[in-house]
């Protein structure tokens, strides 16, 4: 994408007023969008996301920049646009380029725009059809099929140079159901980073068929009560609430700055002993993963949690110099309109020693929160919401009825204490993960577990 | 360049084409603790086309601007139509004779020093750990200032341009009590510097934190509600997306067969205004180059009108309404709104706080993208706000959830306020209101 000397000059140029470190993070992605509706393909789009930003510290200051204007005129006009913040004369040089020769982990077969128009569109219609079916009470059936192919070069004044193709696909199916003036809604989003290879490996219409009976099933659960409870959260896409409720938390991004309830709180125990959770950008094929990650270091497993006892912060190289911290291969960017900092990859607690079916069995009263929707959390506070989006009432140890409409609240730091059995069933779910440097694909994870007491907040009254 | 492509696309069979071109700058600069933690400037330039091939349309962008990519860019377009299957017909629009004149571009932002602009980030960090003891530290302290061009042209006729900028700054304070931290933030919108109120700013941020100060949770059950205004403006946007034609022609939407209905109290009325008087926030026609219009989508609780983009429009057999819009530059024109806001009452919010007597009040909602559905309206959102006694405001209220939905809402509106402002996005503007009942969830 870019001659080294021409790297070499923008470089150098970054560093004529005192900088200390410089970085070029070139991306193009070739993205595309595919909508299926009404048993037709409804939308088809497709985009060029091509640039590069620049970015320069200073000691604990920090400048960025982007353009899409790749010319030497165009490159060396932001760096001195960039360089112009600081006053100074020259600390450093631009090293020698050293290029990353680390083999890929990953395996891509059959890339986006290689793949027949007409064939996207079959395996759209493979799901919709399925998840159609013939019920009457299936109102609308929505599937999206996106793929990417992004490519990113990081160089930086140290001397780092470093490529990486991040290919991607997902699916997204919604399902609308309606009985009687009531609608409810169901998704399911699998994807990986893989090429369209990644429909051989799953049972794209049993996935589809089971968002079907979720809606379905929700329009005749009813309204969850709402009051204090144990909840059993069911293992894959239940391990968001570790993620917004914790992992956020131990993000640089906030630690650095004091604004974590998690500060300095390394090597003390912040999680009932049963817990050990883990970030791991290294897994093959795996929706977060990168062989580096968007500042050029080889992506790492980060044990965060072990044993109760925090262990590490996930830390990039700007905010690791205000912790006096080394950074751990995990700063990640939507893509170069976005300046990196820390963030997760695809992170999970790990197994416990129960099975699910001891677990139920063990709750007398409580929520079995089968699959978990989105939510949000303040870092702050460490205040969270998450949406249950399938749930039963637990009675005497066995799963009974379906509930609609619980939200579950709390803060992260009681949650990690009051986690008291988990099971041996480890999934990971694919989800998006929006915060300061963008959207970015991430795998939440976890076994079945049981969290004690938290608040349980539906339409169904006490 | 542009008829270039154009010639180019009709060779290859696109009937009509059109392009839409986005230019941005943006500047952000960040304070934390005493230093600037970040300064960030960008300059993008984006081209987006779509074209009919065969009676369906195909989009596609791009980024690069290098030799050969518009070639490729039309190559993509083409074979993207060709995988559209809906036979819902499609088509461009040629433009308007003319178009209002607002002033939606001020070269006075982007002429300010960046350091005047620096010192006011450093005004406000020291104003707000000055506002109170307890107020410990500024989380967030930024300036942002955002300059747009688009130009759309097309095979038909049609071009027109519109040129915007505005800034803003948003600050947020850490409030530090026995049990632990709060935070509360404020945002301002300019188009002119002189317009900003650095006081109001910090006031607002200082002291929603600390009235968070304390909070704990109230006793469940069922609550006669004051939405705060703050908090309205971020429904609002759901709610109204049951106007949208799209989703009413998809079967999306609660409001499908309820045109010309009563969807809300009689108190209640909803205007979309792109021709405001704020204008740097207006919009004299939408993505597809059709004028915009002032149009009361709910007037005294009856929907009035679905809003329409071109597509909708002619699968509806009426005419668009000025609202095709895209959700960003290399999305496909959808249904959207440009400035809307709640009409005012004549109630302030002291009078609200009075009438509700015994209740809520509702200062935040969080969650909203997953614990709302806002095709069935229904929602259970982790809430905070203040218990209301006696006509007055009481203690703060945290880690409660509120359940409801929001058609059901809107029918149990009681009374509308006069406190119209808006919230992060500057484009939607509602007053406190006072709702009926809602399910809240607590200890």
């Amino acid at each position: 994408m870019i001659r080294s000397e021409l790297a070499t000059r923008v470089l150098q140029t970054a560093l004529r007023t005192g900088g200390d470190f410089a970085e070029l993070f070139l991306e193009e992605t070739d993205a595309s969008n595919l909508k299926y509706e009404d048993d037709s393909v409804t939308e088809a789009n497709s985009t060029i996301v091509y640039g590069a930003g620049l970015r320069i510290l200073k000691g604990l200051q920090s400048v960025y920049g982007y353009t899409n204007d790749l010319t030497p005129k165009g490159l060396k006009q932001l760096a001195r646009t960039l360089a112009a913040r600081y006053r100074g004369k020259p600390i450093t040089t631009v090293q020698p380029f050293v290029v990353d020769t680390t083999p890929s982990r990953h395996e891509f077969i059959r890339y986006g725009d290689t793949m027949k128009a007409k064939d996207k569109a079959k395996l759209a219609r493979v799901a919709y059809k399925a998840a159609k079916g013939k019920s009457p009470l299936v109102k609308k059936v929505a599937v999206t099929l996106l793929d990417r192919v992004q490519r990113v070069t990081v160089i930086n004044s140290q001397g780092r140079w470093a490529s990486d193709l991040r290919v991607r696909v997902r699916m997204g199916i919604m399902v609308v159901a309606s009985k009687d003036g009531v609608m409810e809604t169901a998704f399911n989003g699998p994807g990986a980073q893989m090429g369209y290879e990644f429909f051989d490996t799953i049972d794209l219409k049993a996935i589809a068929k089971d968002t079907q009976r979720m809606a379905i099933s929700a329009l005749s659960a009813q309204e969850c009560p709402s009051k204090t409870m144990d909840v059993v959260i069911d293992n894959g896409f239940g391990g968001v609430i570790f993620h917004e409720a914790c992992g956020h938390s131990l993000e640089a991004t906030s630690v650095a700055k004091g604004l974590s309830v998690f500060c300095g709180k390394k090597g003390t125990a912040i999680a009932n002993p049963i817990v050990t959770a883990v970030d791991d950008g290294t897994i093959p094929n795996a929706w977060g993963s990168g062989n580096i990650d968007d500042e050029g270091h080889p992506t790492q497993r980060n044990v965060l949690i072990e044993n109760g006892i925090l262990k590490n912060y996930l830390v990039d190289a700007q905010n690791g110099r205000r912790m006096e911290s080394e950074a751990n291969g995990c700063c990640r960017r939507e893509s170069y309109k976005y300046a990196p900092t820390s963030r997760m990859s695809n992170t999970f607690i790990e197994r416990g020693t129960s099975t699910k079916e001891e677990i139920i069995q063990a709750t007398k009263y409580g929520l079995y929160a089968k699959k978990m929707g989105g939510g949000s959390v303040n870092p702050v506070t460490g205040e969270f919401n998450f949406a249950v989006q399938e749930g039963y009432l637990i009675k005497n140890g066995k799963i009974g009825k379906p509930v609609k409409g619980a939200t579950l609240v709390g803060s992260g730091a009681e949650i990690l204490m009051n986690i008291d059995m988990i099971a041996d069933n480890l999934e990971r779910a694919q989800g998006m993960c929006g915060s300061s440097s963008g959207s970015i694909p991430a795998d939440v994870g976890q076994p079945c577990l049981r969290v004690r007491n938290i608040t349980v907040g539906g339409r169904g009254g006490n | 360049m542009y008829q270039r492509m154009m010639d180019y696309a009709k060779k290859h069979g696109v009937s009509e084409i059109e392009f839409y071109v986005l230019e941005k700058e943006e500047l952000e600069i960040g304070l934390f603790h005493g230093e600037i933690d970040t300064y960030q400037v960008s300059k993008l330039k984006t081209i987006a086309a779509r074209g009919l091939y065969q009676g369906k349309m195909g989009y596609a962008s791009s980024e690069k601007f290098e030799k050969g990519v518009e070639k490729k860019l039309i190559k993509a377009l083409i074979n993207n139509a060709k995988l559209v299957s809906s036979s819902d017909p499609e088509e461009l629009y040629g433009g308007e004779s003319a178009y209002p004149q607002l002033e939606t571009f001020t070269p006075t932002l982007p002429s300010e020093s960046v350091q005047s602009k620096m010192k006011r980030l450093h005004q406000i960090e020291k104003a707000i750990l000055a506002y109170d003891t307890r107020i410990v530290d500024v989380a967030d302290n930024v300036y942002n200032e955002v300059t747009k061009t688009v130009s759309i042209v097309n095979s038909l006729g049609l071009q027109v341009q519109r040129k915007s900028n505005y800034g803003l700054y948003y600050a947020t304070a850490v409030a530090k009590g026995l049990e632990g931290s709060k935070d509360g933030s404020a945002i301002q919108y300019f188009h002119h510097t002189k317009d900003f109120d650095r006081d109001a700013l910090v006031k607002e941020a200082c002291e929603t934190a600390l009235s968070k100060l304390g909070a704990k949770p109230v006793a469940s059950g069922a609550y006669k509600v004051l939405i705060q205004n703050k908090v309205m403006v971020n429904l609002l946007p759901l709610i109204l997306q049951s106007t949208f034609a799209d989703n009413v022609q998809k079967g999306y939407s609660m409001l499908g067969d309820k045109l010309k209905t009563s969807i809300a109290a009689s108190c209640f009325s909803v205007i979309e205004d792109p021709l405001t008087i704020h204008s740097f926030l207006g919009n004299a026609f939408d993505d597809e180059g059709v004028a915009t219009q002032t149009k009361r989508i709910i007037d005294r609780g009856v929907l009035t009108t679905f809003v329409h983009s071109l597509k909708t429009a002619k699968k509806a057999g009426v005419s668009s309404t000025g609202n095709g819009y895209k959700a960003g530059v290399n999305a496909p024109v959808d249904v959207s709104l440009a400035y809307t806001y709640v009409e005012p009452g004549t109630a302030s919010f002291d009078d609200l706080v009075q009438q509700v007597g015994q209740g809520l009040l509702l200062t935040s909602l969080q969650g909203l993208h997953s614990g709302l559905d806002a095709i069935s309206g229904n929602f259970s959102l982790q809430a905070a706000g203040f218990v209301i006694e006696n006509g007055k405001v009481g203690r703060p209220v945290s880690l409660i959830t509120v359940a409801g939905n929001l058609f059901t809402l809107l029918q149990d509106i009681e009374a509308v306020g006069n406190d119209s402002r808006n919230g992060f996005n500057p484009m939607v503007v509602s007053p406190s209101l006072i709702v009926k009942q809602l399910m809240v969830s607590g200890k």
